[in-house]
């Protein structure tokens, strides 16, 4: 395994050692690590962001470290903000009563979750626990609205981004609810 | 038959073991600081008071930020304005006070305490009979004479309230440029299942106080103005010295007004030996007491941090026993503090339900 990995290294340093010089010069503190700019990039959420916006957004981005089976937030909490999946898996659960709860989804690396609670205080409509031990980057409603204040043009961006993200989650649920409806519909006609 | 001694052993869970060894580390921590704490008091005001003056000057470097400006640069171009203005003040508002001091000063050193006594006698003696009672006489006279010691103290301290105030600008630009780091960093050590809650309940804290803080430091200064310009207009000597102290005595609830207006009044007293005077000058204050009250604050000061007027007379109280008139003005902020930081803390544990 470790030999492969030497002979990957070798193999890019050969071929693109003009890359491995800039990325050297260029490299971040802990370098080996993945920066969190990186992640950033890929997420939905920031793709209209330049390199130095990521870099600003950076500065206000929290990492956190959770085990196996620990609860990042738990359904009916006032929301504080996003979280992004650096590494490992996250469940979403949702109560389906006192004792019970069923799982919405599973999001893996670079996938993001809790990102309505950048908008207001109102309570978590599920829970988030990490499955594995996880790595997360989290956004928080504070840090956010101090950006709108020190920095208008990146804040709105970033809030239009989101607002766009739910504009096209309310389509799709209209969408699902219109045929849904639609198949009542028909259903009502047979009967 | 000699039974071999029976030995008790009990071993602790590493678990144990390891939590009893934080908890006796973090109790010899506590004690060294507390041992420490006497010396360390002068620090820790320039610290705390460094805090304050970033909460105050926070918005108009983020103001500066939101132009464009980096954040150093709007940090190094705010100290530069304060230093300027300081310059600009000095320049214009020393002469005066400075002068209103001298004469104060001058006034009580050439004819000393004794003739002080004397002239206040001559000048209130008929209106108040009680000076002229040889006890509150005595008594009096040795309260002129230790203030009059106490100002050679001031002088002997200069020298290191100018080193505080160096430092306390180095630890106020740095609160500036990386106080979100700072918290950041301060964040970062809560334990996961109380992270959000933190979170929020500083945001919620810090705002509130920061506005509160702001509010404050806003009606003092136009109280500070009015006062200026209605002693001015009356005519009383040293009007930007007693109007400026009205102003920051204002901070102090209750109390602060009375300690702004007791000089002027003593002063209208003195000079003119009449009783119009004073009822003059008292009327002006309360007006601007007034004016403050119901035009000023409740525009101004947030309801949030309201507190009962029992827990205000209490904290000042205690401020004046621990740090003097520096503790009571810090009396009411501290309690606010203890306040908003209560409230969040309840909100926070109820919602984010710590004790189900």
């Amino acid at each position: 395994m470790s030999s492969k990995n030497e002979q990957n290294k070798n193999s890019i340093f050969n071929i693109h050692v003009g890359d491995a010089i800039w990325s050297n010069i260029f490299k971040k503190e802990g370098g080996g690590k993945e920066t969190i700019v990186a992640i950033l990039r890929n997420v939905p959420l920031f793709k209209g962001m330049g390199r130095s916006e990521l870099h600003e957004l950076e500065k206000l981005i929290h990492r956190r470290r959770y085990r196996a089976e620990e609860t990042i937030f738990h359904e009916g909490e006032p929301g504080v903000g996003m979280y992004i999946v650096q590494r490992g898996s996250i469940a979403i659960f949702k109560n389906t009563s006192e004792h019970e709860r069923e799982e919405l989804a599973r999001l893996q690396r670079g996938e993001f979750f809790g990102e309505l609670a950048l908008l207001d205080e109102s309570a978590r409509s599920a829970s988030a626990v990490a499955k594995e031990d996880a790595k997360v980057l989290g956004l928080f409603r504070p840090e956010l609205l101090e950006l709108i204040e020190r920095k208008p043009r990146l804040g709105n961006k970033l809030l239009f981004e989101l607002a766009h993200l739910i504009g096209e989650r309310l389509k799709h649920t209209n969408e699902e609810l219109q045929s849904v409806w639609s198949k009542l519909d028909s259903s009502k006609v047979i009967t | 038959m000699n039974q071999p001694a029976q030995t008790l052993t009990f071993k602790l869970p590493p678990k144990t073991l390891r939590t009893l060894a934080l908890w006796t580390a973090g109790g010899i921590a506590i004690f060294w600081l507390f041992s420490f704490l006497p010396a360390m008091r002068s620090v820790f005001s320039i610290v705390i008071f460094a805090l304050f003056l970033a909460f105050i000057l926070d918005p108009v470097v983020n103001f500066l930020e939101n132009r464009g400006i980096s954040r150093l640069l709007a940090a190094v171009l705010v100290f530069a304005l304060i230093i300027f203005l300081g310059v600009v003040g000095f320049k214009f508002l020393a002469p005066v006070v400075s002068n209103e001091i001298q004469q104060m000063s001058s006034g009580m050193n050439d004819q000393s305490a004794g003739d002080f006594m004397q002239k206040l006698r001559d000048k209130l003696g008929d209106d108040i009979p009680l000076l002229s009672n040889p006890m509150v006489e005595k008594e009096l006279k040795a309260k002129v004479d230790e203030i009059l010691k106490r100002s050679f103290s001031v002088v002997v301290n200069l020298l290191s309230a100018v080193v505080s105030m160096i430092m306390l600008a180095f630890i106020t630009f740095f609160f500036l440029k990386d106080g979100r780091a700072m918290k950041k960093r301060l964040i970062s050590w809560v334990p996961n299942r109380y992270f959000e809650m933190a979170l929020i309940i500083l945001h919620k804290t810090s705002t509130q106080l920061g506005r509160y803080i702001r509010g404050q430091l806003l009606v003092a200064f136009i109280v500070g103005a009015l006062s200026i310009m209605a002693l001015y207009l009356l005519h009383i000597r040293y009007a930007f010295f007693i109007g400026a102290l009205a102003g920051m005595a204002n901070m102090i609830p209750y109390f602060g007004p009375l300690v702004g207006a007791v000089p002027a009044i003593v002063i209208a007293l003195i000079d003119t030996g009449d009783l119009g005077a004073v009822v003059t000058v008292a009327v002006a204050f309360a007006s601007i007491q007034l004016f403050e009250n119901v035009f000023v604050s409740p525009f101004i000061v947030s309801k949030s941090v309201e507190l009962h007027p029992l827990t205000i007379i209490i904290a000042i109280l205690i401020g004046a026993q621990l740090m003097g008139i520096f503790g009571m003005l810090l009396a009411v902020p501290t309690a606010s503090i203890i306040k908003v930081t209560t409230k969040e803390l309840a909100w926070g544990f109820k919602n984010y339900r710590i004790f189900s």
